[in-house]
């Protein structure tokens, strides 16, 4: 997974100094953790249990429970750590992992990815963000469901091509290509609603 | 700064945040992790004497059902049921599949003296699909056409012999929802021996 600024942190922080060699400190903490290690495990849960609830609740909208999603995530996950056998993909892993467990509940529910209603919002506030937040939520629920799931892998969390193929079960082509429909879809659904001209403010780019 | 749409969508969206998280939702997980990883010394040992009971079991009625059945005649496995044997959706499984389709067509058409086996196999049914796609969603498509399998279940298998290379487990759940999804069929008959090869 790509370095963040949260493992540069992690990094600094480690007392140890162990992990300050390594260019991935999810793989080390997850090779660790098979041992039994319970901080290695809690380490990762903090750096990537925030990153798969915010990924699911941008899958289901507010008609999920990101807690619930979430904890069924790293339930699995617990119960086949021993059998991961590339501790270094632990990121695509848990995120293949989540997507598998947010189709599986929809399947269930009946209701579909959608993201039905504008979820709650940090950050800017006021009518013209709302309207923006609002006019971009209706359009990444109008993807397709596995448009609209490379889309955010890439773009959103941040995984790689490699790592967001792994994590959607497809061939790196394959997700390039779904990567690149999202684009183009999402470029006709906001053509002519004030997106996708120049922005007033930069946006924080998250590793390609 | 000019934005391009993409990360102007991308930053909207990092946005979104989820509700506050449930306080008891890390220690759900860290507990979970305490059960299973952490007590190393008795689960090898569980799991030997779990598979040493099963093994007798299977052995015992394996031998009660060879004794009643002593003069079946022997399984036949055809080119789907060896697949397995190569990762899923590959050029041989591609090839046993369509080799054994284009056999069976063969054979149809000589019994009954009909056109050769190029247009028993209606080009629209194997051509490309309008638009380019991937190479293997071509070969998915080509082999869907030609075993007159769903696109869907092949697909599913794909995935599931991909994630097999992540975690086994997971990749037996995979195979065990396409048996749930699409429970006959030459995809079908390819999980099930992935299971088996799985479990061994």
């Amino acid at each position: 997974m790509p370095a963040s600024r949260d493992g540069e942190l992690a990094l600094r922080a480690d007392p140890d100094g162990e992990l300050a060699s390594r260019a991935d400190p999810d793989g080390e903490l997850a090779s660790r953790a098979q041992l039994g290690d319970r901080e290695a495990f809690e380490r990762l849960v903090e750096r990537l249990l925030p990153r798969v609830r915010a990924f699911l609740h941008r899958l289901s909208g507010s008609r999920g429970s990101p807690d619930d999603l979430a904890q069924e995530t790293f339930l699995v996950a617990v119960r086949r750590l021993r059998d991961l056998r590339e501790p270094e993909r632990v990121a695509s892993w848990i995120f293949g992992i989540a997507l598998h467990v947010h189709r599986e509940s929809a399947r269930r529910t009946r209701r579909g990815a959608e993201l039905a209603d504008v979820p709650a919002a940090v950050g800017r506030t006021g009518a013209e963000a709302d309207e923006e937040r609002a006019i971009v939520n209706d359009a990444v629920a109008r993807l397709a469901d596995r448009l609209r799931e490379a889309f955010l892998l890439r773009h959103v969390e941040g995984l790689s091509p490699a790592e967001a193929s792994l994590a959607l079960g497809v061939p790196e082509g394959t997700l390039r290509r779904w990567d690149f429909e999202a684009r183009e879809r999402l470029r006709e659904i906001l053509k002519g609603r004030g997106i996708g001209g120049p922005a007033t403010r930069p946006a924080t780019r998250i590793a390609p | 700064m000019t934005l391009d749409l993409v990360d102007r969508v991308a930053a909207v969206l990092r946005e979104t945040a989820p509700p506050v998280e449930g306080e008891s939702l890390r220690p759900a997980i860290l507990e979970a992790f305490d059960r299973e990883l952490r007590a190393p010394a008795r689960r090898p040992a569980l799991r030997w004497s779990v598979a040493a009971a099963f093994a007798a079991a299977v052995a015992a009625s394996w031998l009660v059902v060879a004794a009643r059945f002593e003069s079946a005649p022997p399984i036949v496995r055809t080119p789907v049921a060896l697949a397995p044997a190569v990762p899923a959706v590959d050029r041989a499984f591609q090839e046993a599949l369509v080799k054994a389709r284009i056999a069976a067509l063969r054979e149809t058409v000589a019994s009954v003296g009909r056109e050769p086996v190029e247009r028993v196999v209606p080009p629209a049914t194997v051509a490309p699909p309008a638009r380019p796609v991937a190479a293997e969603s071509l070969a998915i498509r080509k082999v869907a056409a030609a075993a007159d399998e769903p696109v869907g279940a092949l697909y599913r298998l794909a995935s599931a012999r991909r994630f097999e290379s992540l975690d086994r487990e997971g990749a037996a759940e995979r195979y065990r929802e396409l048996l749930q999804d699409y429970p006959d069929g030459s995809a079908a008959e390819v999980a099930r021996a992935r299971l088996r090869d799985l479990s061994r």
